[in-house]
């Protein structure tokens, strides 16, 4: 008797909640609400920093915001949802999967407007704001539809403390970086450590095609339907720096399957690690109390054309598709966010700043990231914005790239084979 | 066929038509258009489509990547299940020889199929690391320090991922198998056993036949679920999947709809898909005409 | 039942299990254990039991994610959807397997057929239908495409476990003069009690992880599913290294489940018993 009464009652409980809960297909209850869905999944830090600046905002303005959070794989909910009819007012991510994915079909708001304004404040011209060349990778048609909010690079990564140990300053040339890497060996210490993923395995070829052969070269190779470009000898070159560079990784690295590679380093099993400014983030909770963050950028090669002083900027930022129904109120919002104050917050967990004028408050985890994303010199694009031919860049590029890392053909080889798949690639 | 059988014609109706208005309406329809952008060169930011006839699927048989993946699909298909269905086998032997504890020991052996992939990626990444690795540390305190190699490097990678995938997998087989061998009469064990047979020769006279139905659904879900397994491996070499493990689903969520260096191929994704629906259904035909055979007498 | 076998072939048995299970144990309790640790702990040692157990890793979750909510949502939706599953494919498969009518291997390879397409490339279209049929961010319209996708999978295995017991039963209660949607309700159901259960625990393991399409379909934040956070929470772990925090998420979803595993394992024994005894 006990147990049906508890089944009846759990069964109307059931059903009221069911009316609750599946009651269904609403959604668009505040119609002048901005739309705003999110590259960061839910209790990311950047999730919450988005959600301080959501809550600041809407208290200032009165706008309402629905947030949401699709998270990395945002495009994948945002492609049905553009083609439906639906798009939202506002996104954010990584220019380059935004380029590839809705900028280079026009998809996107020119938001020209928007840099050539005032800041949320009116104290100056919004663009002015930002690091150059930061705002210019997301272009249609020469207008800007993208606004970073936050800049990149990659690098080379170290323990201050075991340069300090060793009497070391930073190298500036590649060979002086190897003589680094042979005193390492004597010592019985791995030089680089690295995790093997076919992203980190590309720094490599890409770097040193940038030091050798100069900024758009390898974009070159991508694109050439004659497959010409590979016969330069600088390729080649480049191909035969990767093969060599890798007797220095740590020993069984081809195994290490990302973190593994990131702890070895931290651990001070190695002593370089080429990765991306993120990796402060990544790591700051976990090294040793004497552990100092240090950088510097691809060493200069000798003979190389590339500018040395050249430096990666990828930037992560907002866009809005060109459907959005409240244009006007995303604009806002990003203005609202692009504030100093905020810049500063994103700090916080060592994501750097894409501001100006900002080197007083940079944590020193990341100053020397922040030093040469500021530096002089010309900007490119990570991998010569190569992730943009996304199909290239995996399915052609990435199988003979980790060949040549792994050590399973030669750098003529390499050279061969990319130029013959490229071709047959192009002209399919 | 029995009487009892044409009676139930009856309910054939009834019986059917909910399932197959649900499942037409809320699944094949979609996945048939999905299925239909195979002809189309179609990127997904909006409905524009470009017919291009069957070039998607001429481009797919001659590319490499496609049967890279494929041979992927069938290592895992064929050494995985062979593994998975030895071992459930043996433990299904072991389990009708032991009195105690059998709830425990089976929903033990379950246990990994309720665990997120990720986090087991996460943790067989730790063990087969080649520094710091549980494995070579318990390979060194053997005295076998010659087997220690980076088990997750391109060479062995195969290997590392197929023992997790048997590690994982084997419980949900051996629970299938448990459950058809619990209908099993005892009366037929017992009459077996006074005989003198010996639990070998009653596991191949009694089990096996006894248990042919539910092993054929065993094997037929083990094919297609090995073929279409993804977060799995997709976890395998951290955030995102080294080649050398890419299988035919993973490949195609790469076209479609990765992330990162992204290829929006969505009209080529569906071609791949559409072949991969084809490979499953010829091994589900091949497997269920191979172990078909009459209904058992009790 | 079990077969009698000499002492030292036991002893095996029980060794061979016992070793396996300590593997199973020994993950789980590193994930555990791990729960615990701090980062930089995990880092420095990753074999190591952790220092203290503090529950840092449980309150940050609990602060960041509203997991309990998204517990209500999910503990509804999956055991309402689970038995609408049972309730359509149950009968579905008996026909397909006890019935003799034209068509029937016909529309057998067709819900096998469904067995063979990736869920993934029926996302758009299945989107397109939702929004048409403003099903969209609604839980009704995820619940009718989770049961639509699993009833292929449910139906096969069903069929597996009907086609097994003897046609003479079904004749047998024919004899006793029940029609035959009786014979169903009376012979068949009880008999298939193992199977019925199996499909159950897969369907609802199945449905309870599944995150991508909740992802996609549902929007509002009060409706989202346990699964769902457990996927944010994973990646966005993943994203900035935190794996003690993402072990305690592992830990936290996997509990409710090793709950209703533990339970049903005591019902799977208990549908034994009845197979036995009207076996």
């Amino acid at each position: 008797m006990k147990r049906r009464l508890c089944f009846v009652l759990l069964t109307v409980f059931m059903v009221i909640f069911s009316f609750q809960v599946f009651a269904g297909g609403s959604g668009e209850s505040d119609e002048n609400a901005l739309e705003f869905w999110c590259y960061w999944d839910k209790g990311h830090p950047n999730d919450l920093w988005m959600r301080q600046i959501i809550a600041d905002f809407e208290k200032e303005t009165g706008i309402k915001v629905n947030y949401s959070n699709p998270g990395a794989n945002i495009l994948l909910s945002v492609a049905p949802a553009i083609s439906d009819g639906k798009a939202p007012d506002l996104i954010d991510g990584h220019c380059i999967e935004m380029i590839a994915s809705l900028g280079n079909d026009g998809l996107l708001l020119p938001v020209e407007d928007l840099y050539k304004g005032s800041t949320w404040d009116g104290s100056g011209v919004f663009e002015d704001q930002f690091i150059d060349g930061t705002t210019t990778q997301g272009m249609y048609d020469g207008q800007r539809w993208f606004v970073p909010y936050c800049a990149h690079t990659s690098c080379f990564h170290y323990n201050k403390a075991e340069f300090e140990k060793r009497g070391w300053e930073i190298p500036e040339t590649w060979d002086e970086f190897i003589a680094m890497c042979d005193e390492l060996v004597a010592e019985g210490v791995a030089p680089i450590g690295l995790d093997n993923t076919p992203l980190y395995n590309a720094y490599w070829f890409y770097w040193f095609m940038e030091r050798i052969c100069g900024t758009g070269a390898f974009w070159e190779l991508a694109t050439d339907p004659t497959g010409a470009a590979w016969d330069n000898p600088d390729v080649l070159k480049a191909a035969q720096m990767v093969s060599d560079v890798s007797k220095y990784f740590i020993s069984g690295w081809q195994g290490n399957v990302w973190p593994a590679g990131q702890i070895a380093w931290a651990q001070g099993q190695a002593i370089f690690h080429l990765d991306g400014s993120y990796i402060a983030n990544e790591l700051f909770d976990k090294v040793d109390e004497d552990f100092q963050f240090g950088a510097f950028p691809f060493p200069a090669i000798e003979g190389g054309k590339g500018d040395p002083a050249s430096k990666e900027v990828s930037v992560m930022g907002f866009s809005i598709p060109k459907d959005a129904k409240h244009p006007d109120l995303a604009k806002k919002f990003i203005q609202f966010a692009l504030q100093p104050k905020y810049q500063i917050a994103l700090m916080e967990t060592y994501y750097p700043t894409t501001f100006v004028g900002l080197e007083d408050e940079i944590p020193d985890y990341i100053k020397d990231v922040y030093a040469i994303i500021t530096s002089d010199g010309p900007v490119h694009m990570m991998y010569d914005g190569l992730q943009s031919l996304g199909e290239w860049w995996s399915t052609v590029f990435y199988p003979v790239d980790n060949d040549l890392i792994y050590g399973n053909i030669t750098p003529e080889e390499f050279v061969s084979r990319l130029k013959a798949d490229t071709v047959a690639y192009l002209n399919k | 066929m029995s009487n009892s059988f044409k009676r139930n014609k009856k309910l054939a109706l009834p019986f059917l038509l909910p399932s197959l208005v649900v499942y037409i309406l809320f699944f094949i329809y979609p996945a048939v258009s999905g299925l239909f952008y195979s002809f189309f060169d179609y990127k997904g930011f909006t409905r524009d489509k470009t017919f291009v006839g069957i070039s998607n699927f001429t481009e797919a048989l001659s590319d490499k990547i496609f049967w890279g993946a494929l041979l992927v699909n069938l290592k895992i298909m064929f050494f995985g299940g062979l593994f998975i269905f030895l071992l459930a086998f043996a433990f299904l032997i072991m389990y009708q020889c032991i009195a105690h504890f059998k709830s425990t020991f089976r929903a033990l052996l379950f246990l990994p199929n309720i665990i997120s992939p990720v986090a087991i990626c996460i943790l067989w990444g730790f063990v087969f690391n080649q520094n710091f690795g549980l494995l070579n540390n318990l390979l060194t305190s053997f005295g076998l320090e010659k087997l220690i190699v980076a088990w997750l490097a391109p060479e062995y990678i195969m290997v590392s991922l197929i023992f997790v995938i048997v590690w994982t997998y084997v419980g949900f087989y051996f629970v299938i198998l448990v459950s058809g061998v619990s209908k099993i009469p005892d009366s037929v064990y017992e009459s077996a056993l006074l005989e003198g047979a010996s639990p070998v020769q009653a596991f191949f006279k009694i089990t096996i036949p006894m248990i042919w139905d539910v092993f054929t659904v065993a094997v037929v879900y083990w094919l297609i679920s090995s073929l279409k397994m993804f977060e799995l491996p997709f976890s395998f070499t951290g955030f995102k999947p080294r080649m050398e493990i890419w299988n035919i689903p993973i490949y195609i969520y790469m076209l479609g709809f990765g992330r990162n260096d992204a290829i929006y191929r969505i009209g080529y994704a569906a071609a791949i898909a559409v072949l991969l629906s084809i490979i499953v259904m010829i091994f589900v035909q091949i497997s269920r005409k191979l172990m078909t055979r009459e209904s058992i007498e009790y | 039942m079990e077969y009698r076998v000499n002492r030292a072939a036991k002893v095996f048995c029980y060794a061979v299990f016992i070793l396996w299970c300590m593997i199973v144990i020994l993950s789980l309790a590193w994930i555990l254990l791990t729960s615990f640790k701090t980062n930089k702990e995990l880092y420095q040692e990753i074999w190591k039991l952790p220092g203290s157990f503090n529950l840092d890793n449980y309150k940050k979750i609990w602060s960041l994610y509203d997991l309990s909510a998204f517990f209500l949502n999910s503990i509804l939706v999956v055991p309402i959807n689970v038995i609408l599953i049972l309730v359509l494919s149950v009968p579905a498969a008996f026909v397909l397997t006890r019935a003799e009518f034209r068509l029937r291997g016909f529309i057998l390879s067709f819900f096998i057929f469904g067995m063979g397409i990736p869920v993934i490339i029926a996302l758009f279209p299945t989107y397109f239908l939702l929004s048409d049929l403003h099903l969209l961010d609604s839980l009704t319209g995820l619940s009718f495409v989770y049961i639509a996708t699993s009833l292929s999978f449910s139906i096969f295995m069903l069929h597996g476990f009907f086609g097994s017991y003897p046609v003479e039963l079904d004749e047998a209660a024919t004899i006793d003069g029940c029609t035959p949607f009786q014979s169903f309700m009376k012979v068949v159901l009880p008999l298939s009690t193992t199977g019925i259960i199996t499909v159950t625990i897969f369907n609802f393991i199945g449905i309870w992880n599944e995150y991508m399409l909740a992802l996609i379909f549902i929007r509002d934040e009060t409706k989202r599913l346990l699964s769902v956070g457990i996927y944010a929470l994973q990646a966005s772990m993943q994203y900035t290294g935190d794996w003690v925090t993402l072990f305690a998420g592992v830990v936290l979803a996997l509990l409710p489940l090793i709950v209703f595993f533990i339970f049903m394992a005591d019902r799977i024994m208990d549908g034994l018993t009845v197979g036995a005894v009207k076996g």
